[in-house]
């Protein structure tokens, strides 16, 4: 039985050694594979499509903040019509629509900027890719070949992550619209 | 003499090459980038001390602000922040003159004293040199950590304050006079360096002292440093307006500032692998109840970890979530990562040296298995070359230094000291501060806040990256110069063989890139006032 027990604690602790080196070495394969030296040698593209993937990514960011926006301003539309909780007699007309406009204001305008600073960022992001796909060789074949399909693929799927921010950035405009407006009105 | 010999190999030969390794990645073409916008922020405070004694805002030409004027009051004092590494910069401006390696040069010596007091604090106390020797290996080869030493703020004076709070913690301070003072004054100097660093420290030391050296502590002892630590702070309250600043707290951001201060700790600091085996570690050991604590060295690990992990905690309701928050608990870091090197070592001899080869050289552990969890933080503007990306840190560090990356502020210090007559306007929406510190222009703009001026400047330096103040709305330097170039014939282009970084040579890893990349994002362009043509 003790010698039994013996064997158990040798093996677990081999098995233990086995598992820590294996991770180890899973870590630094993995890591020399990542290296963009490798990858520029032997996953061409693996670098776009990881941006491309962020993009998209960032544009489902963008996508649920834009939503919170939508929310802000029909609060602050919401507030703007109730107006002024109890007016006082001697209330000017452009007053201030009860206590909770300053909170809904701030949020609004904080989401906007970060909507706006995201699509800034991958508008340029995604010109520079474009920029530096078109300066590739193999983007200008010569005369009478196609061109490299994985490279017409890249520049498809830039081109619809930019359909998707050039969406955005028009309900940005209307909301920041509406945002002026009311601030306009009630401030 | 065999066994002095020995001693010699084994405790200083390392410790000498470590330290002579640390040097030279600390000072080596420490001025290979000018200041960016917070380095400039503390070298023009600087100047100004050498001209009046104490730092204000104000020179007689330019103003220093990047809170729309909030950091002093009418007579321009400074009181946003302490003056301890202010004071350090008009030192070293004063011996060495008003250039970027003087102003940066005590940040990076405190750098290397950080190694040595590493390996110091671990051969002092536990003995061991290996442990010892590979702590200070792994903070001199910490690339993050080397970014920040060799900037002219606080970040290596408050990692080499800590260090020596931690020395005196572990010197019989209980019976001693000598420790006690020490532990006090370093307090003392925490809080004077930057008081987030003091407040996030002093919480988590005190839980941790308690939950760990409870016997050891003597009360009245105890007593005589809050006394003494409040008496040196207390001034220091009232002149940096903490009570103000207690007002930007905010709640709602705990969660938000926990996530990305957790992700900058896993990501940078500490990986998540052995982040996750020491929780494993010591809940398996508390369950068994295996007194695993009556190691010394195992009870000091399981105390820096709370220190390091408290002061998370107690940063997240701070208005800024930010890296340079963090950079203080480097050596922590690296010594607890050492003594993870030695056990594996002794448990696995080849994993132990493939664990000390991947901490030393690569940034493997920290970013794959958080790619692989699909956990890893990387903003949307990123390079493959920077530290988000599993690389070779040194090698990519040393690239940096031995080529000329082509910095922002260089590029627009350049420019107007070629082309700007001294005293001209310029109005920059932001890199004001540098030009500041190393053109003769009267500079305005940047996130000084509301500005006047009686004639259009001579030059306007729009940024690619919009600025919006703290209440979201567009800062008043990029509305002015919007304003200017609206005028048609106003002002004319000039387009720098730049590209428009965001920041230039910012150390945090999320904005950091040593090698510039090949397709930039947006050219830097500077406008120049159109004049008159001259009647013949």
């Amino acid at each position: 039985m003790k010698k039994f027990a013996l064997l158990n604690s040798l093996n677990r602790r081999r098995c233990g050694k086995v598992l820590l080196a294996g991770s180890l070495l899973l870590v630094a394969v993995g890591g020399v594979l990542e290296l963009p030296s490798v990858q520029a040698v032997f996953f061409p593209g693996s670098y776009q499509a990881s941006e491309l993937k962020l993009a998209r990514h960032e544009c489902g960011m963008i996508a649920t903040r834009l939503i919170a926006l939508r929310a802000d301003v029909a609060k602050l539309q919401k507030l703007a019509a109730a107006g002024p909780s109890s007016p006082p007699p001697d209330l000017p007309v452009r007053a201030h629509p009860g206590p909770g406009w300053p909170a809904a204001f701030y949020k609004a305008r904080k989401d906007r900027v970060y909507v706006l600073q995201k699509l800034n960022y991958i508008n340029a992001k995604l010109k520079s890719m474009q920029g530096a796909l078109a300066r590739h060789p193999a983007s200008a074949p010569a005369a009478g070949a196609d061109q490299d399909p994985h490279l017409a693929r890249t520049l498809g799927q830039i081109q619809q992550v930019q359909a998707r921010c050039r969406k955005f950035a028009k309900e940005l405009a209307e909301l920041s619209e509406k945002i002026t407006a009311l601030a306009g009105n009630c401030e | 003499m065999i066994e002095s010999s020995r001693r010699f190999y084994l405790t200083w030969l390392p410790l000498v090459m470590i330290l002579a390794l640390g040097a030279f990645l600390l000072l080596y073409h420490l001025d290979h980038r000018p200041f960016w916008q917070d380095e400039a922020e503390t070298a023009c405070l600087a100047k100004n001390v050498l001209k009046y004694g104490v730092p204000r805002a104000y020179d007689g030409v330019n103003v220093i602000s990047q809170e729309q004027g909030h950091e002093f009051g009418h007579n321009y004092l400074w009181r946003w922040s302490p003056w301890l590494q202010i004071y350090v910069a008009a030192a070293a401006f004063k011996i060495g003159g008003l250039t970027t390696y003087a102003g940066r040069f005590p940040f990076a010596i405190l750098g290397i004293a950080c190694i040595f007091l590493v390996y110091q604090f671990v051969y002092h106390n536990f003995g061991d040199p290996v442990w010892a020797s590979l702590a200070a290996l792994l903070l001199a080869t910490s690339v993050v950590f080397l970014l920040f030493a060799r900037q002219c703020r606080y970040y290596s004076l408050g990692t080499f304050i800590t260090l020596i709070n931690l020395y005196a913690f572990r010197e019989d301070w209980q019976h001693k006079t000598g420790p006690l003072i020490l532990l006090c004054a370093s307090l003392g100097l925490l809080f004077y360096t930057n008081y987030l660093l003091f407040f996030s420290y002093v919480g988590p030391l005190v839980l941790a002292a308690l939950l760990l050296y409870y016997r050891e502590i003597r009360w009245s002892r105890v007593l005589v440093l809050a006394a003494g630590t409040g008496l040196l702070i207390l001034p220091g309250l009232f002149l940096f307006r903490v009570e103000q600043q207690t007002a930007m707290i905010s709640l709602s951001a705990i969660f938000g500032h926990l996530q990305e201060y957790t992700g900058d700790f896993l990501q940078f600091m500490f990986p998540l692998p052995l982040g996750l085996y020491m929780l494993w570690h010591w809940g398996r050991n508390f369950w068994k109840g295996s007194g695993f604590l009556a190691d010394p060295a195992e009870r000091f690990i399981l105390f820096i970890s709370v220190i390091a992990l408290g002061n998370i905690f107690i940063l997240t309701p701070a208005p800024q979530g930010e890296m340079r928050y963090l950079v203080h608990l480097y050596p922590l870091c690296t010594i607890v990562l050492a003594w993870l090197i030695c056990r594996a070592w002794s448990y696995h001899k080849f994993s132990g040296a493939l664990l000390g080869v991947l901490l030393v050289g690569t940034n493997w552990l920290y970013v794959l298995p958080m790619e692989w969890l699909g956990i890893i933080n990387r903003p949307v503007h990123n390079d493959r070359y920077m530290l988000i990306y599993p690389n070779i840190p040194l090698k990519l560090y040393l690239t940096e230094l031995s080529s000329s990356y082509p910095d922002v502020n260089e590029g627009l210090i350049k420019f107007f000291q070629a082309h700007a007559r001294p005293g001209q306007t310029i109005l920059a929406a932001y890199g004001d501060l540098p030009l500041e510190f190393y053109t003769s222009c009267k500079v305005i703009g940047g996130l000084q806040g509301p500005m006047s001026f009686k004639r259009s400047p001579d030059w306007l330096v729009p940024r690619w990256y919009v600025r919006w103040n703290r209440q979201y709305n567009l800062n008043d330097s990029e509305k002015a110069i919007r304003r200017l170039l609206a005028q048609p014939g106003a002002y004319r282009p000039v387009t720098l063989p730049y590209e428009d970084e965001i920041f230039g040579n910012r150390p945090d890893p999320y904005f950091h890139r040593f090698i510039p990349p090949v397709e930039p994002l947006s050219p830097l362009t500077v406008y120049e006032k159109i004049r008159p043509a001259k009647q013949p």
